[in-house]
């Protein structure tokens, strides 16, 4: 069986309002979205801002409450769960944000931090949990004076480590990153993707990793989702959509990885062919499907 | 001689203890029309040298010294007042967050106007024209349209469209690129660097782009100069500098660029950049360099030798891309 079964999942939000507040047409930010999650994998879901990715992420956790669907986590109907038994199983499955200079408390010691969750769900002591702390830090490799100091203090990568760290505290089965290294320097980057992979290895972990960046995507991840306007548009191993993406969106996001190689030392310069060229060709609100429902 | 040549930059702010040097003697040249790289990791201080260099830093109080010399002119004698009418006009700036550095309580046709005003004696009309036309040359669709919106209804490639456009509006010769792409998505980025490549080809304007990011700088620059906390490092041109890589530091940045067909396992580069003030001694890299000597390398001031600033770069044979007939199309 799966760790995560994700099957027909919708989100809708209303962007008109009709006769007496109803809501007449709808954005959908996630439409039909299914997939699964192995044990011990790690599952990339690509796309531009706006595809749905991080929509998504929120859904599985129901940080955000989805319109249609299932989500089963380890045979467990997460939408059918109440809230006492779905703050249970969330133990289970964390979330690591992008910007770790928002994700911590500014007004709070790293440490206190990074405990938090031990007190809030296990009612461990400061000091059982100051220990715990301590060793999880050993973990990500970040040493144990950050415990006393404030999140202005650190670097994005101290502090991203740090969010990794309060993750870890619940021991979960699935961590759901949601861009995780997107802010980050390329070096600290690199640190931190090596650190994900070695926690992987070690407690087995299950990774969804939110991005925009596809080269990432071949360093972290087993399989992919590649997601546009709420769809899927792709899926498939890493390999398969390195190699032989099938759909065009996936050739252009692969054409936009910057390679580290000088214009002037290119062999193959240029798009990749069948890519469209539209001098802009961004996303705008206006122009994803709208689905008008009808009253 | 150089369009701008930067000339042992040091800059220094106030701490609670005294003056803390933060850039250290800092030069490079950018020839006009040319693109040079400033790369780096944060902290390293790439943008505090864009900064001092257009002469931003003095006006925040800080200690500058060294010389800018700006189409022959030394833009560090100049009084704040001169150095208003060369910013924007001569020499400009785009910034990482678009979003933020347009004012929200003006449409982006006016700020586009405004910057006009400032610079050149044209009518309010003119200045609008000149603004709706710089919005369409930066490709923004439906320009007339777009102009009289306000910041808050442009995505983040479209604002930061809005920047160049705002940048470029008074054709300066040159402009400070400060990570301009950095917070946009890959796909986005791509077509921010399109768009400055071809108002570079068009217009031979010289660029000095800032980034953490070597692949990005491989899009843009043919010169790249290496930054690592508050010293230049290495200065090669950007071929040698990926082919043949002189310090251990540009090695480490480059072999942390995730790249298609590497594979799994990036190399990083351990260790954060030092505080200012807290500078290592010798070789301020030494504590996170795989190649360190002790009692060799943590000793002494160090130079810049031959463009690089490394003891052992003689003697290290040091890893860079393939060479171009291994470079994978």
């Amino acid at each position: 069986m799966s760790l995560l079964e994700v099957e027909g999942l919708v989100k809708r939000y209303p962007v008109r309002q009709g006769f007496l507040g109803r809501a007449k047409e709808y954005f959908t930010a996630v439409d039909d979205v299914a997939f699964t999650a192995e044990r011990g994998e790690t599952l990339a879901i690509v796309g531009e801002s706006g595809a749905g990715k991080s929509t998504t992420g929120r859904l599985i956790l129901r940080l955000i409450e989805p319109d249609a669907g299932t989500v089963r986590f380890d045979g467990v109907d997460v939408r059918a769960l109440d809230q006492p038994a779905l703050r249970k199983l969330r133990l289970r499955m964390q979330m690591i944000f992008q910007d770790p200079y928002s994700s911590l408390d500014p007004h709070l010691p790293v440490g206190d931090s990074v405990s938090e969750p031990l007190h809030v769900h296990f009612g461990m002591s400061r000091g059982d949990r100051l220990r715990r702390t301590a060793e999880l830090l050993d973990i990500v490799g970040i040493s144990h004076d950050v415990l006393e100091r404030y999140p202005a203090e650190l670097s994005g990568g101290q502090l991203q480590r740090a969010a990794i760290a309060r993750a870890l505290t619940m021991k979960p089965d699935l961590i759901v990153a949601d861009e995780p290294v997107a802010a980050l320097d390329v070096s600290v980057r690199a640190q931190v993707l090596n650190l994900m992979l070695d926690l992987q290895q070690e407690f087995g972990l299950t990774y969804l990793f939110i991005t925009h960046d596809l080269s990432l995507v071949e360093v972290i991840a087993d399989r992919a989702i590649v997601m546009s306007t709420g769809r899927i548009v792709e899926q498939g191993t890493v390999k398969e959509i390195f190699e032989s993406p099938r759909e065009e969106y996936t050739r252009s996001l692969l054409a936009a990885i910057p390679r580290p190689v000088p214009l002037s030392l290119r062999t193959a310069p240029g798009p990749v062919p069948g890519v469209a060229t539209d001098p802009t060709g961004e996303l705008h609100l206006d122009s994803v499907h709208v689905d008008a429902v009808k009253d | 001689m150089s369009l701008l040549s930067v000339r042992d930059l040091s800059v220094s702010f106030r701490g609670p203890g005294g003056w803390v040097p933060v850039t250290d003697r800092v030069s490079f040249d950018v020839e006009a029309g040319t693109t040079v790289g400033l790369v780096g990791e944060s902290g390293s201080g790439k943008t505090v040298t864009a900064l001092s260099a257009m002469g931003l830093t003095r006006a925040q109080g800080a200690r500058v010294t060294g010389q800018v010399l700006f189409d022959g002119e030394d833009l560090s004698t100049l009084s704040q007042r001169e150095l208003s009418t060369r910013r924007g006009a001569t020499i400009s700036m785009i910034f990482q967050q678009a979003i933020r550095t347009l004012d929200p309580a003006f449409t982006v046709g006016e700020q586009i106007a405004e910057s006009v005003r400032r610079h050149e004696k044209v009518p309010r009309k003119e200045a609008w024209r000149r603004a709706v036309a710089m919005l369409d040359r930066v490709h923004i669709p439906r320009a007339a349209e777009r102009a009289k919106e306000y910041p808050h209804t442009f995505s983040g490639g479209m604002s930061q469209r809005a920047m160049i456009a705002m940048a470029l509006a008074c054709s300066p010769k040159l402009v400070f690129a400060d990570e301009p792409t950095t917070a946009l998505d890959v796909t986005v980025q791509a077509r921010i660097l399109d768009l400055l490549r071809e108002i570079q080809r068009d217009t031979g304007i010289a660029v000095v782009f800032i980034s953490h990011d070597l692949g990005v700088i491989a899009e843009l620059a043919q010169q790249v100069v290496v930054m690592y906390a508050g010293q230049v490092v290495e200065r090669a041109s950007v071929e040698e500098l990926f082919l043949h890589p002189r310090h251990p530091y540009t090695a480490g940045l480059l072999n942390a660029i995730p790249a298609v067909g590497r594979g799994r396992r990036l190399v990083s580069i351990p260790g954060n950049v030092p505080a200012p003030g807290s500078m290592p001694t010798g070789c301020r890299f030494h504590p996170r360099c795989p190649h360190e000597v002790p009692g060799r390398c943590d000793v002494g001031p160090l130079d810049l030798e031959d463009d690089v600033r490394c003891l052992r770069s003689g003697e290290l044979t040091l890893l860079g891309i393939p060479t171009p007939t291994g470079v994978p199309s």
